[in-house]
């Protein structure tokens, strides 16, 4: 299920707005199944289709230049709202495997690494730029991502770095699993308990009775 | 007090700036508690701590009266029967839909003592921040992370910074929480607190019952911040003591003693402060579709000329979306739907507001309104009280408990274009329903205008009208 991401190369699809919340990148009523995946044709539906059903040309994701995007670069505070996974799962199962904005909500931010879909945070100059070639015909929309290095490198010669914490790029690059890593330090946490039930005895006497 | 409260959950520096840190509580709700605990099984992994984990379902059931365990909602049986299962194998309390528990998750917490002052709860729900009206920490996140919690008591975070937010002034007779949260999130914006957790203090927050702390720190999520909180006092304790899960007895006494050093100390550092004056707050109500696109029932809405760029583009859409022009106030605008509930304004206080506005008037014609009480609880609690008749008697449906049409799952929704006046939190495109115009407000405002037939002054109220 867990697929590492050393590096990743391919089209990049600029949609620059403002506050793109989770409610728009999948409705609740797409959100058919308690399975993982499942979601990519729900992707941006409001967006992405009429009423009819049929494809709404202009969207950026409908048009043949970026229609297989792997990349898509946005605006600000990306995936604000509700805390919906879906949203992530739906992303990728439309073959996005990063996610290049100003910022993102926080939530989704955290979603994206667990689904090892890789949110790079550049600011606002370096996405402005970014989006403003993608969008001229004469440049080639693709993008290239480095995860070792953390680097990310554009089709017209730039390269942008980012940060992510030293854990989340070792989660990526090998595709561990972050429950394990965790798991491993049960016992500190059982000493944390120990301790926590003298200090606080109050949050274990109160349960189920 | 973030800081006391983190350092009393700090199990272990893991490295890279990343804390370990303990997770007291963990809630779960249908729309993904199921996924969750379904993960979980097939790996093999268990529920660290069954006791310390509560579920309920909310999110996609039905609220008409009468109501079945089953839902008419698409795939919500799969749902259902998924958080069912889930909670019998693991061995988690379960306030299912015949339970005089249920109820929306960030109503129940608080309501049940669930969430405590100085506790951390985490829960598959971004209005998680709710708790923080109690002194609670609450977390929201994904399904895949919540597995994490199960199955350690724990999450990896960094230490978020702290904003302060410190608010004076008296807020007007007609302004609610409500209405100061919509402003705070006009004044700073939607990323105004983003990853921050936010503190909110101040006398206007002092003076202010629990129920109005918790609309407070429910909308911190639309200032993108990780999550809000308020120092625990004598109206946080008075009103949990007795609830079901808070400590009793001995147990009670020595709580209050460790929840009354929860204060911010003087001179603490913040990362972020600032100090807004509401002692001239006037009723709030959205015209875009972003919590931040807000003003003054009687002020002009914006023009997107005068918005930088990236506001402009997106204030555009919305002006379109919404079907409003910039310059217009949006006091008389016709509405097509009223609806009172939510984990943002969905609790008893919230319903008398609205009853004591609603009492021996009806709805405008032609207008559908909708009263959901966020819990079992609380509905039950207002039929003792009499407010139900008042509902139903001014032209509302008085429902069962739920999130209901705070957002569209799929069986129950507004029409394309119909506009709404609603006590919920987010305003976004098509959340209501396929292109529903929403417009967020108090339960003070959604009743005046429901009675009005359009968007109405909560300040002709004090005038005497």
């Amino acid at each position: 299920m867990i697929v590492p991401l050393r590096s990743l190369a391919g089209v990049a699809a600029p949609l620059l707005r403002h506050n793109v919340d989770t409610d728009t990148i999948i409705r609740s009523r797409d959100i058919s199944t308690t399975a993982k995946t499942g979601f990519g044709s729900r992707l941006f539906a409001c967006w992405r289709y009429a009423a009819d059903g049929s494809q709404r040309e202009e969207f950026v994701l409908n048009r043949p230049r970026y229609r297989s995007a792997a990349f898509l670069v946005a605006g600000s505070n990306f995936g604000c709202g509700s805390s919906r996974e879906a949203a992530v799962w739906a992303l990728r199962d439309h073959g996005i495997r990063s996610v290049v904005a100003i910022s993102f909500g926080s939530i989704f931010f955290k979603n994206c690494l667990l689904n090892h879909l890789v949110p790079i945070a550049l600011g606002r100059q370096p996405v402005l730029e970014i989006v403003e070639k993608l969008e001229q015909p004469s440049v080639e929309p693709r993008l290239s991502l480095d995860v070792d290095a953390c680097v990310l490198r554009t089709a017209w010669g730039r390269t942008h770095r980012f940060s992510l914490p030293e854990c989340f790029l070792e989660m990526l690059r090998t595709g561990s699993d972050p429950i394990d890593a965790t798991l491993a330090r049960i016992e500190d946490i059982d000493v944390f308990d120990a301790e926590d039930r003298g200090r606080r005895p109050w949050m274990l006497a109160s349960s189920r009775d | 007090m973030t800081q006391k409260i983190w350092d009393d959950h700090l199990v272990a520096e893991f490295g890279d700036g990343l804390d370990l840190v303990r997770m007291d509580r963990v809630v779960l709700h249908d729309r993904g508690g199921g996924t969750a605990l379904h993960s979980l099984s097939r790996r093999n992994r268990r529920v660290r701590s069954p006791t310390r984990v509560f579920a309920t379902a909310d999110h996609i059931v039905d609220t008409i009266a009468g109501r079945t365990g089953s839902t008419m909602v698409p795939a919500g049986p799969e749902f259902l029967a998924a958080l069912r299962a889930g909670c019998r194998e693991h061995d988690i309390t379960l306030w299912d839909l015949d339970d005089e528990r249920q109820g929306i998750v960030h109503v129940i917490s608080p309501e049940l003592g669930i969430a405590l002052p100085g506790c951390t709860l985490a829960c598959h729900d971004s209005h998680t921040c709710t708790v923080g009206g109690v002194g609670a920490l609450g977390f929201g996140m994904g399904a895949s992370e919540i597995e994490h919690v199960l199955c350690t008591d724990t999450l990896v975070l960094a230490r978020p910074p702290v904003m302060r937010v410190e608010l004076t002034g008296s807020l007007p007779r007609v302004s609610t929480a409500k209405d100061l949260v919509l402003w705070l999130i006009g004044v700073l914006g939607a990323e105004g607190g983003l990853e921050h957790i936010i503190e909110f203090s101040g006398p206007t927050v002092q003076r202010m019952g629990v129920e109005q702390r918790l609309t407070l720190c429910n909308m911190a999520v639309e200032l993108g911040a990780r999550t809000g909180l308020v120092a625990p006092d004598d109206a946080t304790f008075e009103y949990l003591h007795g609830k079901p899960w808070a400590p009793h007895d001995k147990m009670w006494d020595a709580a209050v003693s460790y929840w009354q050093d929860l204060v911010p100390d003087d001179g603490a550092f913040y990362d972020r402060s600032c100090s807004l004056d509401c002692g001239a707050l006037a009723p709030q109500v959205t015209w875009g579709t972003n919590p931040e696109q807000v003003t003054t029932v009687d002020e002009p809405i914006p023009d997107p000329l005068s918005l930088s760029p990236e506001r402009r583009a997106a204030a555009d859409r919305a002006l379109r979306y919404m079907g409003l022009v910039p310059g217009a106030t949006l006091r008389g605008t016709p509405l097509d739907g009223a609806f009172l509930g939510s984990c943002t304004n969905g609790r008893l206080s919230d319903l008398r507001a609205a009853a004591r506005i609603l009492r021996g008037r009806r709805v405008a014609r032609g207008l559908r309104a909708l009263c959901v009480p966020g819990s079992t609880h609380v509905r039950r609690q207002a039929e003792r009280e009499g407010l139900d008749r008042i509902f139903y008697e001014a032209g509302f449906e008085w429902r069962e408990a739920g999130c209901s049409l705070c957002f569209n799952a799929g069986n129950d929704g507004f029409g394309p274009g119909q506009r709404v006046v609603t006590s919920t939190n987010r305003n976004f495109e098509n959340r209501q329903g396929t292109g529903t115009r929403s417009h967020l407000a108090s339960p003070v405002t959604v009743a005046l205008s429901a009675i009005a037939g359009q968007i109405t002054d909560a300040r002709q109220l004090a005038g005497g009208a």
